[in-house]
Order: C-alpha cells, then structure tokens, then sequence
C-alpha cells in the first residue's frame, strides 16, 4: 500500500519513529513527489529559521540572570516577605 | 565536576532542610538561566518572566520532598515552569479538543488523500520567513502547549519523550500537538506570503 500525500504530511510533522519500511517509503515518496518535497522543504527552513530567531529572542543578560538568582535565594531565606508587592 | 553541586533531590532535600545556602545558591545558579530561557520563549517579557521563574523556585522547595528522583532536575523544573505557565495564560484547554488548523489542513488534501491545495514554492516560502516580524507574528498566535512542543523539538532539541513528561501528555497527543503547530506556522506564513 502506498501511501497518500495526506499521511506523508503527518509523518513528516508528528516527528514520530518510523519503521526501517516506512522510512525507505518516504523517502521513495518524497523523490517523486515535488508538493510533499516542497512541504518537507518549508519545515526544514522553517525549523532552521526560528532556531535563529530564538538564539536572538531568548538572549540573556547576565545581570538580569544574577539578579533574577538574588531574588529567589532572598524569598527561600524570607518566605514570610517573598509575597508580591 | 564540582563536588558540591547538588544532582539528586536527596541531596537538595538535605541542603534545603540544613540550609545550606551555599548548595542551595549554586542549585539556583545551574538552572535560572535555562528557565528564564525557557520563559522567554514561551513568550513571557520583563517582569512576567521574572516573576513566573521565581514562583517556579518557590513551587519546586514546597514539593521537593515529594518529588523522590522521578526524574532529573531539569525535567521536574520545566515541567513546574510549564504548568506555572498554563495558569498565568489560563489555558488549560484539553489537547484533543478539536483545533481549526485540522480542517484548515483537511481541506488542502482530496478524497485520495493528494494535495489539493500544494504548498507554495520553498524559494518564496524561505525567503518570507527570514522576515522576523512576520514570523513572530505567526508564534505569537500559536497556543501555548502547541508553541512549547515545539520550542522544546525543534529549538531546543529535546527528546521525545522528556518532552512527554515535561508536559504531561502521551506520545500521540506530543505528535497531534507537533502536527498542530508546524501546520499552524506554516499556514499562517503562506497565507502572508499570497496576501501580499
């Protein structure tokens, strides 16, 4: 049984172990055909891309970091003062 | 390896009831960055983040003792950081309730399963996402379990079944949440891209 384009897409967007014969059908799949290849060719840029974006994004400062230490190290000294102003 | 640093909840528990803050201090050290990282791709800014990291330390020293090495420290604390972040959003939605992106992705396919609707070319779609603002766009609408498996996949590389545990969800329900939110992006990107 072959499979449709349908069921080729949740494979490649579920990210859940294949079987050695399910492997070789994808990729048999993905070379004939050029929609399902284009599919697999927007995850991967879009995987690749945000990876970037997210070094930029998530970036921390190591002050704030210490800061942040200080904070929490304070409020398990003082439980009674930890409550929110 | 430090010798001092604390690995096992035995030794945090211990630490934490003789108070010894020099342990306690590196413990918070090791793990503060990772979470505010983690909080800052989930999509909390400034003091949001900074608050929501500081209730995840205060939960973590009240259920230390119950929580008997299940699982690593790093685990135990995304998972607290996860669910600290549900509550601030709100969202406890259940994950198989049904999502609109499925009939959106429904619709793309014919009665034999082929494309109906074929994706758009990977040159065009490539060069559209290297636009920052628009992709952030495209997360910021994700919901949040949808925006965490992926972050967790696909940025930060975890395994999937760490990932499972860390939200509280089976493998299948992981793959529907992945499914959900490639397919989410991807629709909200090209339907920018043809907008244009």
């Amino acid at each position: 049984m072959m499979l449709a384009c349908k069921e080729i897409v949740k494979i490649l967007s579920s990210s859940q172990q294949l079987k050695f014969r399910q492997k070789l059908e994808l990729r048999a799949h993905l070379l004939m055909c050029k929609h399902c290849s284009a599919y697999a060719a927007q995850l991967k840029a879009l995987a690749d891309q945000l990876k970037r974006n997210y070094k930029e994004l998530t970036r921390t400062e190591p002050e704030r970091v210490r800061e942040l230490e200080q904070k929490v190290l304070e409020s398990l000294k003082n439980p009674d003062s930890s409550e929110k102003q | 390896m430090d010798s001092n640093a604390l690995t096992t909840t035995p030794e945090i528990i211990a630490a934490f009831r003789a108070q010894n803050w020099v342990a306690l201090e590196k413990l918070v050290h090791q793990y503060t960055e990772m979470l505010l990282k983690g909080a800052l791709s989930l999509g909390f800014r400034d003091h949001q983040a900074d608050d929501l990291i500081q209730s995840v330390w205060a939960t973590f020293f009240e259920i230390v003792s119950e929580f008997e090495g299940r699982s690593q420290v790093k685990t135990f604390l995304f998972g607290i950081l996860i669910n600290k972040s549900r509550e601030l959003r709100r969202e406890i939605k259940r994950n198989d309730s049904h999502d609109p992106i499925d009939d959106v992705m429904a619709d793309r396919f014919n009665i034999q399963g082929a494309w109906s609707k074929p994706p758009i070319a990977p040159d065009q779609f490539v060069e559209s996402i290297q636009n920052l603002q628009m992709i952030q766009d495209c997360i910021e609408r994700l919901p949040l379990n949808q925006r965490a498996a992926f972050c967790f996949r696909e940025v930060e590389d975890l395994e999937m079944p760490e990932i499972c545990k860390i939200l509280e969800v089976s493998n299948t329900n992981l793959g529907v949440l992945l499914y959900r939110a490639k397919n989410r992006l991807r629709e909200c990107i090209e339907r920018k891209v043809i907008g244009k």
